[in-house]
C-alpha cells in the first residue's frame, strides 16, 4: 500500500469516528427529550422578552395582546424547529455542528473576550489543554524511553521489580486524586508551587516574566500527568525493548561483533520505536482523559475545566460542543501520530 | 485436571497473585459486612440525612492523629444513658438522675458541652424541670443549668404528654445564658473573682467549666483541670416522669477512625459503604464488557463474510472513540432524565464504550482457531455454528477472556470514580469518588483536611490494584510466551 493510500484509509476511518460520535450525541440529545426541553426554554425566554415589550405599548386590548403573543410563539417554534420531532431536526443540527456552529450558552457562560457563543468559549481554551497534554506526552515519551532502555538491560533485578510495582500503582491511582495530593503537599504545605490557576495576578507586562510564571503554574499539572502515566509507559517500553532484544537479528548483530552501542540504537531501539509509537497513539486517549480531570483540580483554564464548569452549571449546548471538539482534537492528534508512525517505520517509506 | 492444577500453582506461587487474592478476599469480606449491616437505602436515610449526624463534631481529624499533632487534642465523647441511675429530691419534687462520669486527661479544653434528651413524658399538670450540674475533680460543684419544660395548653391536652418525640431537645450548656450567670456566681463564691457576663462569654463558658482560673497580670485566664468529672442531668416533677434517652456530648477536636467531614458525617462509616459499590461496579461492568466483546469477536471471526464486515467496521469506530468525553456526555444526558438510576447509567455507558478492544483481539484469535482440526471435525459431524462457537471455540479462549475481564475491572472502578468526581455520580450513594468530590468542593485542600480525601483515594487505588495484581499474575498463565522473560 502506498503512503497516500494508507493515510487516506486512516483519514476516512477517523472521519467516520467523528461522524459516528456526532450521530450518537445527537440521538441521545434528541431521544431523551433534552433537545426539546432546551429549545423550549429558549422559546420561553424570548417570549418573556416579547411580552415585556408589548406591555410597554399603551392601548393594547387583552385579546390583541394574547393574539400577538400566540403569533410570535408560533413563529419562534418554527424558527427553532420545535414543530418537528427531534429526528427530523437532527440532520440540520449535525451539519451545523460540523461547520463549528455550536450555538450559544444564552448568557450562562462567557468566553474571556465576553462572547457567549459556544465555539468562541471552547476555541479560547484549546491551546491550554494542548500545551498541557503535549508537554506531558513528550516528557513521558522521553523519560519512558530512557528508563525503559536502562531497565531492559537489568531484567529481574530489584530495580526492575520496583519500577514494575510503580507501574502497577500509577495505573491504579486516579490521576485527579494524585493532583489533589500534589497540591496539598507542594502548594499548601511546602508552598513551592501555586495551588492552581494559569498566572499570578498583577504581573509586569514583560513577556519573559509572564512565560516563566505560566510555566511555574503549569509545573504541578504537568508533573501530575507525567507521574500518572510514566509508570505504565516505562513498564510497556521495557517489555517491548526486551522482546526486541531477544530477536534473532540482534543475536546476528552481536555475532558480527558490532559495538554494543550500535546494537542498542540501531538493532534494538529503532525497531522498537514502531510498537512504542503504537502505544503512544493508544495512550493519547488516556492523556486527554487525564487532562480533563487534572485541569479541573488545578483550575487550569483548558477544556477539561470547562467541561466541569458546564456540568456543574448544567449548560447543555456547551457540553455537546465540548464532546464534539474533544473528539475532533483527538481525531486530529491520532492522524498526526499516524504520520509520525510512517516516518519511523522503514517499511512504508516512499 | 493436571493443567488446571499447574495453572493454579503458577498463579498462587507468584507474589502478586497472592497479594491480589488476599486483597480481593478483603474487599469481598468488607462488602459482605456492609450488605449485612447497612440498610439498603443507607445513602438517603443515613448518609445524606443531616439529622443523623448532629452528635458528631464538624470537620475533625481521626483520633489517632493526636499522636502526630504537637498539641494534645481532645477526643470527642458521646455518652448515652437510657436508664436513670438513681432518684433524688429537688425543691420538694421527685427527680430522676442520669449521671455520667467523664475523665478529662488532655491538655486542651473540650469544644463544647451538649446535653440532649428524647421523649420526655410528663404525668402531671405542674410540668417538668430540667437541672444540669457538674461535679469537678477538685470537689467543687456547679449548678450549670436549669429550665422549666413548657406545659402544653389547650383543651385536647391529656395527661401524660410526651415532649420531643421526633427531635431531641438540645441544650448547648456552655453557651446558655443561664449557665453563664451560674458560672459568674460560681467564680465569685469559689475564687472571689468578679467577671461580668460578656467577659465570661469572651473567655468561653467551656473554659470556666473545665478549668481553674490563673491570675495573669490583670487578665483572668483558665488552665485545664484534669480528672474525673461527674455530669448529672436531672428531671424533676411533682409526679412520675420518664425519659427515653439522655445524651451528654463532650465536644472534641478528634473523632473516630477516620474523622468527620464538614457535615459532621463519620467518614469511616461512609467509606465502608464504598466497598460494595466499587466491587459491584467493577464486576458488573467487566463481566458485561467481556461478554459483549468476546461474543462479537467470536461471531465476527467465525462467521466471516458480511457479518464480519459489519462487526469489524463498528468495532473499529467504537475503538477509536475518545473514552472519557463520550462517557461524560452519555452519563450527563442520562442524568437529566429524572429518577433514572445513575449507577446503571454509568455501568451501561462504560460497557457501551469499552467492549471494542476485546472484540478485535478475540476476532484475530478465532481466525486461527477456525482452521484447526477440532473445528473441522466438529463441522464434519454436523455441529451447528452456534454449537461450534460456544462449545468448541469458546472453551479454548476462556482463560484468556477471563484474564481480560480481570484486566478491565480497574478501569471500570477508576471510570466510575472519575465520573463521581466530576459530579456525575449517584448523588445518594457515598461512593469513594463522590466523597473525594465533596471534599474537593468543600475546600478540603485549602483547609488541610487530608483525612477527607486521602483515605477514599487510597481505597480506590487499593480496589484497582487488587485487580491489577490478579491480572499480572494471570498473564504468564494465559500468555505463556511471557513466562520466559
Amino acid at each position: 500500500m502506498s503512503v497516500q493510500r494508507y493515510l487516506l484509509t486512516k483519514a476516512i476511518n477517523l472521519l467516520l469516528v467523528l461522524i459516528a460520535v456526532l450521530i450518537i450525541t445527537a440521538v441521545l440529545y434528541g431521544a431523551t427529550g433534552l433537545s426539546d426541553q432546551v429549545l423550549r426554554s429558549l422559546v420561553d425566554e424570548e417570549l418573556r422578552g416579547f411580552k415585556q415589550g408589548l406591555l410597554q405599548q399603551p392601548g393594547l386590548s387583552e385579546e390583541e395582546f394574547n393574539r400577538r403573543v400566540a403569533e410570535y410563539e408560533q413563529q419562534l417554534i418554527i424558527t427553532y424547529g420545535l414543530d418537528k420531532p427531534w429526528y427530523l431536526r437532527m440532520g440540520a443540527d449535525i451539519l451545523r455542528i460540523l461547520t463549528l456552529d455550536l450555538g450559544t450558552t444564552k448568557g450562562r457562560m462567557y468566553s474571556f473576550s465576553g462572547s457567549d457563543r459556544v465555539s468562541d468559549i471552547i476555541l479560547e481554551r484549546i491551546p491550554y489543554t494542548v500545551i498541557l497534554v503535549t508537554t506531558a506526552t513528550i516528557v513521558v515519551f522521553t523519560l519512558g524511553l530512557l528508563f525503559g532502555v536502562w531497565l531492559s538491560t537489568k531484567t529481574g533485578t530489584l530495580w526492575d521489580r520496583t519500577l514494575s510495582l510503580y507501574g502497577a500503582i500509577s495505573y491504579a491511582a486516579p490521576t485527579w486524586w494524585l493532583a489533589m495530593v500534589l497540591i496539598m503537599v507542594f502548594a499548601y504545605q511546602l508552598r513551592l508551587f501555586p495551588p492552581g490557576g494559569l498566572q499570578s495576578p498583577n504581573l509586569p507586562d514583560d513577556p519573559f516574566i509572564r512565560t516563566m510564571d505560566i510555566m511555574w503554574h503549569a509545573f504541578l499539572p504537568v508533573a501530575t500527568l507525567v507521574l500518572a502515566s510514566l509508570g505504565s509507559a516505562i513498564y510497556v517500553y521495557r517489555s517491548i525493548l526486551v522482546s526486541t532484544a531477544n530477536e534473532d537479528f540482534v543475536l546476528v548483530g552481536r555475532a558480527k561483533g558490532l559495538p554494543e552501542r550500535t546494537i542498542l540504537t540501531r538493532y534494538i531501539i529503532r525497531p522498537s520505536l514502531h510498537p512504542i509509537l503504537t502505544n503512544l497513539v493508544l495512550g493519547l486517549a488516556g492523556s486527554l482523559t487525564g487532562a480533563i480531570l487534572t485541569e479541573t483540580v488545578f483550575g487550569w483554564p483548558g477544556m477539561g475545566l470547562l467541561y466541569y464548569e458546564a456540568i456543574i452549571s448544567i449548560i447543555e449546548p456547551l457540553i455537546l460542543g465540548l464532546t464534539y471538539i474533544f473528539t475532533l482534537i483527538y481525531v486530529v492528534a491520532r492522524f498526526i501520530l499516524e504520520v509520525l508512525y510512517i516516518i519511523v517505520d522503514p517499511r512504508v517509506k516512499v | 485436571m493436571a493443567f488446571e492444577r499447574s495453572a493454579w500453582s503458577i498463579f498462587i506461587e507468584s507474589l502478586v497473585g497472592k497479594a491480589g487474592l488476599i486483597l480481593l478476599l478483603f474487599m469481598v469480606v468488607m462488602s459482605g459486612y456492609v450488605l449485612l449491616a447497612y440498610p439498603m437505602d443507607y445513602g438517603v436515610r443515613v448518609w445524606n440525612n443531616d439529622k443523623k449526624w448532629t452528635d458528631l463534631p464538624r470537620a475533625v481529624p481521626p483520633e489517632w492523629w493526636d499522636i502526630f499533632d504537637p498539641r494534645d487534642l481532645v477526643t470527642h465523647r458521646i455518652f448515652i444513658d437510657t436508664k436513670y441511675d438513681y432518684t433524688t429530691e429537688i425543691f420538694g419534687m421527685d427527680a430522676i438522675v442520669y449521671e455520667i462520669e467523664y475523665e478529662h486527661t488532655e491538655d486542651g479544653f473540650p469544644t463544647g458541652l451538649t446535653v440532649k434528651y428524647a421523649n420526655l413524658t410528663v404525668y402531671s399538670q405542674f410540668g417538668a424541670y430540667v437541672f444540669i450540674n457538674i461535679t469537678r475533680p477538685d470537689g467543687t460543684e456547679i449548678n450549670l443549668f436549669f429550665k422549666q419544660e413548657p406545659v402544653p395548653v389547650g383543651e385536647d391536652i391529656s395527661f401524660p404528654y410526651t415532649l420531643y418525640p421526633e427531635q431531641d431537645a438540645l441544650i448547648q450548656v456552655n453557651t446558655e445564658d443561664t449557665t453563664i450567670f451560674q458560672l459568674k456566681s460560681f467564680l465569685f463564691s469559689q475564687y472571689g473573682i468578679s467577671l461580668n457576663k460578656s467577659v465570661i462569654e469572651a473567655i468561653g463558658g467551656i473554659r470556666v467549666i473545665f478549668g481553674t482560673p490563673i491570675e495573669n497580670e490583670n487578665q483572668t485566664d483558665f488552665e485545664v483541670l484534669k480528672g474525673l468529672y461527674k455530669i448529672k442531668v436531672m428531671f424533676a416533677s411533682q409526679d412520675l416522669i420518664d425519659v427515653e434517652r439522655v445524651k451528654v456530648i463532650i465536644g472534641g477536636e478528634v473523632y473516630g477512625i477516620l474523622g468527620t467531614d464538614t457535615r459532621r458525617r463519620d467518614l469511616f462509616q461512609g467509606l465502608l459503604f464504598g466497598f460494595p459499590i466499587a466491587l459491584s461496579i467493577g464486576v458488573f461492568t467487566s463481566v458485561l464488557t467481556t461478554a459483549i466483546g468476546s461474543t462479537l469477536g467470536i461471531v465476527s471471526g467465525y462467521k466471516g463474510g458480511k457479518v464480519d464486515e459489519i462487526i469489524q467496521r463498528v468495532t473499529d469506530i467504537v475503538y477509536n472513540f475518545p473514552f472519557l468525553p463520550l462517557l461524560i456526555f452519555i452519563v450527563f444526558i442520562i442524568s437529566r432524565i429524572p429518577d433514572f438510576p445513575r449507577l446503571i447509567a454509568i455501568i451501561g455507558a462504560i460497557v457501551a464504550l469499552g467492549w471494542s478492544g476485546l472484540t478485535i483481539i478475540i476476532r484475530s484469535m478465532v481466525l486461527s482457531l477456525r482452521e484447526s482440526m477440532f473445528v473441522e471435525s466438529a463441522k464434519a459431524i454436523g455441529a451447528s455454528d452456534t454449537r461450534i462457537m460456544f462449545k468448541h471455540i469458546f472453551p479454548n479462549l476462556a482463560p484468556f477472556i477471563f484474564a481480560q475481564m480481570i484486566f478491565f475491572t480497574p478501569g471500570a472502578i477508576l471510570a466510575e470514580a472519575a465520573l463521581s468526581f466530576l459530579g456525575l455520580g449517584d448523588p445518594n450513594l457515598p461512593s469513594w469518588g463522590k466523597i473525594i468530590e465533596e471534599s474537593f468542593r468543600g475546600s478540603s485542600l485549602q483547609l488541610g483536611m487530608w483525612w477527607w480525601f486521602l483515605p477514599p483515594g487510597l481505597l480506590i487505588m487499593l480496589a484497582a490494584i487488587t485487580f491489577v495484581f490478579i491480572a499480572l499474575a494471570l498473564e504468564p498463565i494465559v500468555n505463556p510466551k511471557l513466562k520466559s522473560r
